[in-house]
């Protein structure tokens, strides 16, 4: 219902994910080899059904002197039916690696770019879904473009020596649906533009309805809707018959060329016949040759432009992976040694994460300065400037209001967040002069909404250092944090955990980073905003010989939290 | 549903699409017919007739010729209007059902996952017409014509036509429907983890980095595709059976039309002239038929998003509304009612109230007792677990309950559940807020609602400053928020949820952790407000930590059901080193 009109095909973007697909070229000989192959078959089709009805009919052969033939052509449309199939496999097989191909450098891409430009549920369904749907391009469309190519040279060759003036016939008509094609192609561009938003438009508008749906029943508004969702499906209605009205042009200029030239074609030949220019057993079966080649001349194209709905959604998913693959990292988030690496193309997913394990380069607890520190979000007013230190070894606890900017504090002290003005500093050293990398590595951050992975409990703990954590370490850090049992199944989605369960998971994996790698720095963003009293006392109680010895930043208004600040801070 | 405009309304979808399959067919026609006079034509011109005695096939060549391409053009458009008005009824009816379930009825799905499969369902099914029963309507007729044609002119190759037909018809469907089926069966788990594992990643992306486990999460998400990789490389060859299976029965067809029409020719049972439409019949009788493994694919899908549609949608109803409801008779003093020469009763009273979630085994609220006279304001403290948000839906009348929950002295369960949220409203932690202008979604809760009414609503909620900075820099109530508008923080989501119950002025109001997601100053600040504006209604106040001062009359604690659920244990362990709170 959203594939619509046949665009003008994108040569760029072929040669893009052609490019892209790994082993394509090898693929596109397939094809091309299998097209001709088929090609033949188309031919050789052809003619031994001419030359059987005319030996029938005019050299009045009996079956046994045509059997030969007939066996032959047997043979040959059997050929034709089996290089189907194998073609079909083919194509199916290459799509699986090109596929896996592109997911791989679009994750890795996404995991340099910064967080929250893109959806992560939208964009997690592009990455497999619309991904996926790319077999609709190699598997069927491609192939087809391929055979486009290919068979209509080698029928229009047969025809031309065969006889000349139907392959003229042919050859004048033929050029004509690529021309109209873009022509209309051109004309519906815009349009069709304007027509795909109005599509998302209207998909996102009975999700956004779905979604608010137990809002809408609170206040006994849900019945009403039925009235919105009429209106916009007969907007959708209307703009979409009114765009198809020309878009499906292409498609009548198509079918109009090739049966009228079929016509054209038997009435020439006719006419030649009873003229008596064509003349014996070898003019009925010339006659009869180009009338059955002249269709299958035009028979790829035809299925090229019922292929192209079939391929419309993976071009549409893969052109948006395109659009992620094309950013550039932002300058804040970027490891140098990596991306230099990614330029020369050989990139690695081990290389995500540079240089080898090393203890802190940062003196022990050292202090954090903030001077005069001004951070902006693009369409916000900026958050007001600050100057806070944080004194070293010792626990401070922000309870400024929410959006005051705290958790941006945080993620600034990772590298995440740049201030447009004034500067950062540990101890005497700006932020900026020292290796993100290293800095990262002194610091445990746990984050207002810590991830969760598909995996048991003690897997998700162990996300807290890029090397292999032992058994009995990761045993005590779920034992301290009172998180669930290590063999617990976890979700990626959190389904298999309470909100306050995957908090003490999160502080479990806070307190494994700390005892493997002994950072100085500890940030954690409301670490117990899902817990119960009791639990967050119990869980403070276990995180106090933690704090000892380090600076800890610790963002929250709970009244058990401010209990434990050395310094408590608010602007 | 059974209304006669809606059966007026199907019966000119029915008749939209009718006409369509009509043109489609005889789209189809015209090219058998192109194909078969062709042939003849050329055989009978061979055989140098006098031109006139061709006039009539050349005519009807270039005629067929024509006929085709305008006809399946004005197929194409019949076609896809009468399938936006069947996608519409659709939508609207899935709506309908949503309804009537929403929330606790649907709940057990996640929201995103339930959206998107609604939104492509939908539309998965609105493609069953076209994509799936027009081309096999078209294939049909075609096929019995073409094989009525050949059965005239010799009726050895009719026979052999109709076989081939309905074995290309029947096998090259199955077999595409077949490995399709099977390609979706085999890759399903992979991609479903690959799916959840790739938004996790992203999501937790800055998390991963800072640790340097980005690499590592990556990797173990890429397991999954690899899966994924391997189970499509492994059913690869089951691709193009289908479409081989439709090409090998159109050689036997072809070849069984000539091995017959040969003797036939040199017997005389079949006019020479004859022998090319024979052999070439085959050909175009086949075309409609090899689509026909695309459209089965079509159906099959079609039926799955249909199967999924009414999985969700058959879902038993959570709170059947009562057989004879109570009439709501809104009090116009807002005072206590007198319901009939019953004694006065007044405010909300819940006796030994337990309530249990569809597909639940144990009650999430057990044995909870509680009286709330009419303007009193009540806080109900509890952990995680106890059954707070539970108790709200029960309220809501979103849930069935056991025990007694009645206000005014009438049964909650004897009203209709759209009557209760008349008088009861819901402040959620969940509230959405949709994609269009502050003041549409603040006039959802009050549609009569003015400009100003909407200002001191937002005003009360604790929202003034922000709708400053709205004038400032958007465009004030008419600033679009969502997910196409502005950003909206939790906290202000929080607040523009309380600005809508304050709007709809309902007697009884549930605020289900009003202050989930703000500092407690401003916390402090908005619910004092709130109460303040909220004097005289009867208001229950759900959290997880103590409200500020004034706030609320009294404060009751809830503690999870007796027969503790086994998921949170060391919560509950504590609880028992720890009781009381």
């Amino acid at each position: 219902m959203t594939q619509l009109a046949p665009k003008a095909t994108n040569g760029a973007f072929d040669r893009r994910l052609l490019h892209r697909a790994q082993g394509a070229t090898v693929f596109i000989g397939v094809c091309a080899t299998l097209g001709l192959a088929r090609t033949a078959c188309v031919i050789a089709g052809a003619w031994f059904t001419a030359s059987l009805i005319a030996g029938a009919f005019a050299g009045g052969d009996d079956l046994a002197a045509l059997m030969p033939q007939l066996t032959a052509l047997a043979a040959v449309l059997a050929a034709r039916a089996l290089l189907a199939s194998v073609q079909e496999a083919a194509a199916h097989r290459a799509s699986a690696g090109v596929k896996s191909a592109l997911r791989r450098q679009a994750l890795e891409q996404l995991m340099r770019l910064p967080s929250g430009k893109y959806h992560s549920g939208e964009t997690a369904a592009l990455l497999v879904r619309g991904i996926d749907a790319l077999d609709g391009y190699f598997a069927r469309y491609l192939p087809q473009l391929v055979l486009a190519a290919i068979v209509p040279v080698g029928v229009l060759v047969v025809m031309l020596l065969a006889y000349p003036p139907a392959a003229l016939i042919v050859l004048i008509t033929l050029p004509l649906i690529p021309l109209f094609g873009v022509l209309i192609g051109q004309y519906t561009r815009t349009r069709a533009q304007r027509q795909w938003e109005s599509t998302s438009h209207l998909a996102h508008h009975f999700a956004d309805l779905v979604a608010g749906l137990p809002t809408l029943k609170a206040f006994g508004r849900a019945d009403r809707q039925v009235g919105a969702i009429k209106v916009t499906t007969d907007q959708y209605r209307r703009r979409s018959m009114a765009l198809l009205r020309v878009a499906f042009c292409s498609a009548l200029v198509l079918e109009l060329a090739a049966s009228l030239s079929v016509a054209l074609v038997a009435v020439t030949v006719g006419v030649k016949l009873v003229e008596g220019g064509l003349t014996g057993e070898a003019g009925l079966q010339t006659a009869l040759l180009v009338l059955i080649l002249a269709p299958e001349a035009y028979l790829p194209l035809r299925n090229v432009g019922a292929q192209f709905h079939a391929s419309a959604e993976g071009v549409a998913a893969a052109k948006k992976v395109f659009a992620i693959l094309g950013e550039r990292p932002e300058n804040a988030e970027l490891d140098a040694p990596v991306t230099a690496e990614e330029r020369t193309g050989e990139h690695r997913s081990a290389a995500l994460t540079s240089a080898p394990l090393c203890r802190t380069p940062l003196g022990r607890a050292p202090t954090i300065m903030f001077r005069r520190t001004v951070f902006a979000y693009p369409g916000r007013d900026p958050l007001p400037e600050l100057s806070l230190t944080v004194p070293a070894g010792q626990t401070t606890v922000l309870t400024a209001r929410s959006g005051a900017g705290k958790s941006t504090l945080m993620a600034s002290l990772v590298g995440f967040r740049e201030p447009v003005s004034g500067s950062i500093a540990f101890d005497d050293t700006d932020l900026s002069d020292l290796d993100l990398a290293a800095v990262r590595r002194s610091i445990a951050w746990l984050p207002q909404r810590p991830v969760l992975i598909d995996g048991t409990v003690a897997e998700n703990v162990r996300l807290a250092v890029p090397d292999s954590a032992s058994d009995p370490a990761v045993a005590k850090a779920i034992a301290v944090s009172h998180a669930p049992a290590a063999t617990r199944r976890v979700t990626a989605d959190g389904s298999g955990l309470s909100a306050g369960e995957a908090a003490r998971v999160s502080l479990a994996r806070l307190l494994l980073r700390v005892d493997l790698l002994d950072p100085p720095i500890l940030l954690l963003d409301e670490p117990t905003a899902h817990l119960d009293a009791d639990t967050e006392q119990a869980v403070l109680d276990a995180f106090a010989p933690y704090r000892e010895q380090r600076t800890v930043l610790i963002a929250s208004h709970r009244p058990a939290l401010r209990a434990i600040a050395d310094r408590e801070v608010d602007w | 549903m059974t209304s006669n405009p809606f059966r007026q309304w199907r019966n000119t979808i029915a008749l939209r699409l009718g006409l369509g399959a009509t043109l489609g067919a005889l789209a189809q026609l015209s090219a058998l017919a192109l194909l078969a006079v062709s042939g003849y034509l050329v055989s009978r011109a061979w055989e140098q007739p006098p031109i006139l005695y061709l006039m009539i096939a050349i005519t009807s060549v270039r005629l067929f010729g024509i006929s085709r391409g305008v006809l399946r053009y004005a197929e194409r458009l019949v076609s896809h209007d009468a399938a936006f008005h069947g996608l519409e009824r659709l939508r609207i009816a899935v709506w309908r059902k949503l309804v009537r379930l929403a929330p606790a009825g649907v709940s057990v799905w996640r929201s995103g996952d339930l959206q998107s499969r609604l939104v492509d369902d939908v539309d998965g099914v609105g493609d069953r017409w076209l994509r799936g029963a027009l081309p096999l309507i078209s294939a049909v007729i075609v096929a019995v014509s073409a094989v009525a044609l050949q059965a005239v002119l010799l009726p050895a190759a009719g026979f052999i036509l109709a076989l081939a037909l309905l074995a290309a018809a029947l096998l090259g469907p199955a077999l595409a429907t077949w490995s399709s089926g099977y390609a979706v069966r085999a890759t399903a788990s992979a991609r479903g983890d690959l799916t959840e594992g790739v938004r996790a990643c992203l999501h937790g992306r800055e998390e991963l980095v800072a640790a340097g486990t980005d690499a590592v999460a990556l990797e173990r998400v890429l397991e999954d595709d690899e899966r994924l990789h391997d189970a499509h490389a492994r059913i690869a060859w089951t691709a193009g059976l289908g479409e081989a299976a439709g090409l090998a029965a159109m050689a036997a067809a072809v070849v069984g039309a000539l091995w017959t029409g040969i003797p036939a020719v040199a017997a005389g049972t079949l006019d020479g002239v004859m022998l090319a439409v024979v052999a070439l019949v085959p050909l175009a009788a086949f075309e409609p038929v090899l689509a026909l493994p695309a459209a089965a694919q079509q159906t099959a899908v079609a039926k799955a998003c249909g199967r999924r549609l009414l999985a969700i949608t058959q879902a038993p109803k959570p709170r059947p509304d009562p057989m004879e409801p109570v009439e709501y008779v809104p009090d116009p003093l807002g005072g206590p009612h007198l319901a009939g020469g019953e004694k006065k009763q007044s405010g909300i009273e819940i006796k030994g109230l337990s309530v249990t979630w569809p597909g639940a085994e144990t009650p999430a609220l057990h044995g909870f007792d509680l009286t709330v006279q009419p303007g009193e304001r009540v806080a109900i403290m509890g952990p995680s677990g106890s059954g707070k948000s539970t108790l709200a839906a029960a309220l809501m009348g979103f849930l069935p309950y056991e025990g007694s929950l009645s206000f005014r002295g009438v049964e909650l369960a004897d009203y209709d559940g759209d009557d209760i949220r008349r008088f009861v409203g819901l402040c959620s932690q969940d509230a959405h807020v949709f994609d269009t202008t502050l003041a549409e979604n603040l006039r959802l809760a009050r549609p009569s609602a003015t400009d100003d009414d909407l200002v001191r609503a937002l005003r009360w909620a604790g929202l003034r400053d922000w709708l400053d900075g709205l004038e400032r820099t958007g465009d004030g109530l008419a600033t679009r928020l969502g997910e196409h508008g502005r950003a909206v923080s939790g906290g202000e989501r929080g607040r523009i949820a309380l600005a809508r119950c304050l709007l709809a002025d309902r007697e009884v109001l549930v605020l289900d952790e009003p202050d989930a997601h703000l500092d407690a100053g401003t916390a402090a600040r908005v619910l004092r407000t709130a109460a303040a504006a909220l004097e005289g209604k009867t208001v229950i106040v759900i959290t997880h930590r103590p409200l500020p001062e004034g706030v609320v009359d009294r404060t009751i604690h809830l503690r999870p059901p007796a027969p503790t659920p086994q998921r949170d244990a060391p919560n509950n362990r504590l609880l028992g080193v720890a009781p009381g709170g």
